[in-house]
């Protein structure tokens, strides 16, 4: 029929919009004030794993993830500590090239490495997009994510 | 106490114009008091158009799950205002080789027409701009003449989007100008009158509902035609083709920024209410109604139709230009002048039977 | 004297609605066309170039970033090139895991498509903005498993990277079951109005053997017709398991693609749902040894993409690093018949027509 499809049309949209008064029919959320629960296992910046026993960090610089990372985004340089221990003396991811895909999280053999639950990274300048080891440092109990396991 | 409410605006004008006289000639009065108006009524369209810009994104929004503009103020309502702000912050560029003249008399020539059509609608008894004996005739004149600025607009930009959507758009508006004016002399004929005034009065019987639409079956099918064609005449959705964003990038405004931009999309929302204010007046009965003040009844009608231009803009897809032409001369051309006849015949009828 | 002559408008790399950033040089007669000359590479990456330099695994997130629509799916096809490469046999509810992925990634591209098909002809965003309200739900699930929304890279070589979530398959089972009416209600905007019908039926037919010529595939080609699903004609995965059907229209016109987007959309609700009902427990990998070195040799794997045809051709040295990687982009193929297709129609109809092609910029130039 002609002009039956334009007013069943007509209907739907009517609907939506009435429904956001009286229903729930608003599905925007408000973003900076409301924020989604990120889920457990969401992938953002890698992040290394301190032991809370020790105090140090999980991580042995044994260069697994530097081999694992598609985008050679992981800088690392391994030291030693009093007990002959390594230990990565410089551990730097640049965020600019990280495309968090998580290879290395995968690949850590010893779970020193977990996926942050950082979503704004944004910054003005590029240098501030090299994470070093300290602003990548998390205490495991403040890590969501399934990585860590 | 009623009175006054009922007869506001008139009200005021008569007192303003009374107190004056105590100070000044007669004829200084009359001056003063028509500047004012003239003043007040070109600043309530400016501010109209804030309100029809926050009005549609709001209510486009909500169509779509979203809340619209809400940050700017309560309910995003200085949205327009920060909108305005950054239009006039907005670097003024006028394109190498462009026509000058042409481009910067576009956005010129498209306000004054669309602000000149609401001298003669009747807002409320006695609240009409000029009472002019042959106010269709006016309109129909007045408002064909944004065609020369969008071709201008269009021609003067030299891109070829622009020349595009001048050309579809002059296209568009001499085809649906031609039933448009037919369905207008449903209403003219059935008052008998061309003045706008004349035609609201028509309308005033059965306590205020004596509205041309409740004309069945010519009122009806006369309203229909006229709204198509006004919703095409200002180039708003389903006939948006010249501004067509997902075609020709934005049509004739393509290269207009700032303050040039704002003006045209001023002289599109204007128009388009001033389409909605013509439709009410000849066939919703103008500021004819029961109880309620006319200047309401008028503001009611018409923010109606508006949302309903709202609605329509949130659902249809548009057609294509081919089509648009078919459907003005094939279909609309054909019923309205079949309306016409219709309409004679009817009035015929009535006058044998009440001779 | 007076005469008339052809302009030439080039349409993108930035206009509204070429997708992305292809270009069309289009020459107009007034408002017909007369000619388009597509112009691709603006988003070249040389991402099978870069397959080369790293390892297998290190080319599956870069898939992700071919389609990026439905990364699922691209995910999916090089996992069965590489599994057919090295001969891995992939764990029966990881098959599962891979196809509810695959399907809910249909869904999430044709609604993509529809939603945006419906945007150039001119509905100011409303159909848009409902697919992709709903397509947000489908990414809470793909974020919820792999921890991204949009680049995945979930699928691994035999198996997927992790175990679905406890609460996936409760909620997977909900958006599934809510889906047809929310199609219903899709339809219900706009399939039958008359605007959109006059917009597009008729428009741009492709017959079917100038589709089977250009080597069209997917729901292209079956909207010409040619009922021709890879799902069917060479099961990849477990989807000879599933009782669906491969809708097919007859008429190879704009409106026959949009419509068969919906159909597909409904068939995959119904894999979804056997899917869904039967998956099993149990292992989700396959062990792989530490240094992944397939045999010397090459494999072609071919998926049904939502797009069509997506094949990745593998050849391998027998090092860690993939000799050679060649992706066969459906939109790529697909947008080959673009000009043949337009000519002759106006502009507004090209915008149509391309539309429904479905092309993704990102797979195109890759």
């Amino acid at each position: 029929m002609y002009g039956l499809g334009i007013l069943k049309g007509l209907w739907v949209t009517l609907k939506h919009y009435i429904d956001t008064y009286i229903g729930d029919g608003i599905f925007t959320v408000q973003y900076p004030e409301e924020r989604l629960p990120l889920p457990p296992r969401f992938r953002g910046n890698p992040v290394l794993i301190m032991d809370t026993a020790t105090g140090k960090l999980r991580c042995v610089a044994c260069g697994i993830c530097v081999r694992a990372c598609p985008n050679g985004s992981i800088a690392l340089e391994v030291g030693t500590d009093e007990s002959k221990k390594k230990f990565p003396e410089r551990y730097d991811i640049n965020g600019g090239t990280c495309m968090r895909c998580g290879l290395c999280v995968e690949a850590c053999p010893f779970d020193a490495l977990a996926s942050g639950p950082y979503y704004e990274l944004a910054s003005y300048r590029r240098q501030e997009l090299i994470y070093d080891k300290h602003y990548l440092t998390l205490p495991p109990d403040k890590i969501p994510s399934y990585h860590a396991r | 106490m009623w009175d006054l409410v009922y007869d506001l605006f008139p009200k005021i004008s008569q007192a303003l114009n009374a107190f004056l006289r105590g100070f000044l000639p007669g004829w200084g009065a009359d001056l003063a008091v028509i500047v004012l108006v003239v003043t007040v009524l070109l600043l309530g369209l400016a501010a109209l158009f804030m309100v029809q810009t926050w009005l549609e994104r709001k209510v486009i929004g909500r169509m779509q799950d979203r809340f619209g503009p809400n940050r700017v103020g309560p309910l995003g309502m200085l949205q327009p205002v920060a909108d305005g702000i950054k239009m006039f912050t907005k670097e003024d560029v006028t394109p190498l080789r462009a026509d000058r003249l042409a481009y910067n008399l576009g956005p010129i020539l498209i306000i004054v027409p669309a602000m000149a059509v609401y001298a003669v609608i009747p807002f409320g008894k006695g609240m009409v701009g000029a009472d002019v004996n042959i106010g269709v005739l006016y309109l129909v004149a007045i408002s064909s003449l944004a065609t020369i600025a969008l071709l201008a607009a269009g021609w003067g930009s030299n891109n070829k989007y622009s020349l595009l959507g001048g050309l579809r758009a002059a296209a568009q508006i001499v085809s649906y100008e031609v039933p448009m004016v037919l369905s207008m002399l449903t209403a003219v004929m059935l008052a008998g009158s061309m003045s706008m005034v004349k035609i609201v009065e028509a309308q005033g019987g059965l306590f205020g509902l004596g509205w041309y639409i409740f004309f069945v079956p010519i009122g009806p099918i006369a309203f229909l035609i006229y709204f198509t064609c006004g919703v095409a005449e200002v180039n708003r959705a389903p006939f948006d083709i010249p501004e067509a964003e997902s075609e020709i990038v934005a049509g004739f405004h393509t290269e207009y920024s700032g303050m040039k931009f704002a003006l045209f999309m001023m002289g599109e929302y204007i128009q388009a209410f001033a389409v909605s204010a013509i439709a009410v007046t000849l066939f919703l009965g103008g500021w004819q109604g029961p109880v309620l003040p006319p200047y309401v009844w008028f503001g009611l009608k018409t923010f109606s139709l508006w949302f309903v231009l709202m609605w329509l803009r949130g659902t249809l897809p548009r057609l294509r230009v081919d089509q648009l032409m078919a459907f003005a001369w094939k279909f609309l051309l054909p019923v309205s002048l079949a309306n016409i006849f219709l309409t004679g015949i009817g009035i015929s009828i009535v006058q044998i039977l009440t001779k | 004297m007076l005469k008339t002559d052809t302009i030439v408008v080039n349409m993108g790399p930035q206009h509204p609605s070429t997708h992305g950033v292809f270009r069309m040089v289009v020459t107009l007669d007034g408002e017909r066309v007369v000619n388009v000359d597509p112009v691709v590479g603006y988003l070249h990456r040389g991402v099978e170039k870069l397959a080369e330099r790293g390892t297998y695994l290190q080319f599956m997130p870069l898939t992700d970033r071919n389609d990026y629509i439905c990364a699922m799916n691209n995910n999916l096809g090089y996992a069965v090139a590489v599994e057919k490469l090295a001969g891995i046999a992939v764990p029966e509810r990881a098959e599962y895991i891979r196809v509810i992925m695959a399907e809910l990634g249909r869904i999430v591209n044709h609604l993509i498509l529809v939603g945006f098909l419906l945007n150039d002809l001119g509905a100011f965003f409303t159909p848009v903005l409902y697919c992709l309200r709903e397509r947000e739900k489908i990414l809470d699930l793909f974020e919820m498993a792999s921890g991204s929304r949009m680049t995945c890279n979930y699928m691994r070589f035999g198996g997927v990277a992790a175990d679905l979530p406890e609460e996936f398959l409760p909620r997977a089972r909900k958006l599934v079951a809510s889906f047809p009416a929310f199609i219903d209600e899709l339809e219900a905007l706009l399939s039958t109005n008359e605007i959109l019908v006059a917009r597009t039926r008729g428009v741009g037919v492709l017959p079917a053997d100038a589709a089977i010529n250009g080597s069209i595939t997917g729901p292209m080609l079956r909207a010409s017709g040619v009922r021709y699903d890879i799902r069917r004609v060479e099961p990849y995965s477990i989807y000879d398991r599933f009782d669906f059907q491969v809708p097919a229209l007859e008429h190879g016109d704009s409106y026959d693609r949009y419509m068969l987007r919906i159909l597909e959309m409904r068939q995959s609700v119904r894999i979804l749902e056997q899917a869904l009902a039967q998956i099993p427990a149990g292992e989700i990998q396959t062990r792989l040894p530490k240094a992944f070195r397939p045999a010397p040799g090459e494999a072609y794997a071919r998926t049904e993409s939502p797009k069509g045809e997506l094949g990745y051709y593998v050849v391998s040295d027998g090092s860690g690093n993939p000799y050679r990687i060649k992706i066969r982009p459906p939109s790529f193929i697909n947008i080959s018949i673009l000009s043949q297709m337009s000519v002759g129609w106006k502009v507004a109809d090209l915008i149509t027509i391309l539309g429904s092609i479905d092309i993704i910029l990102g797979e195109v130039d890759r």
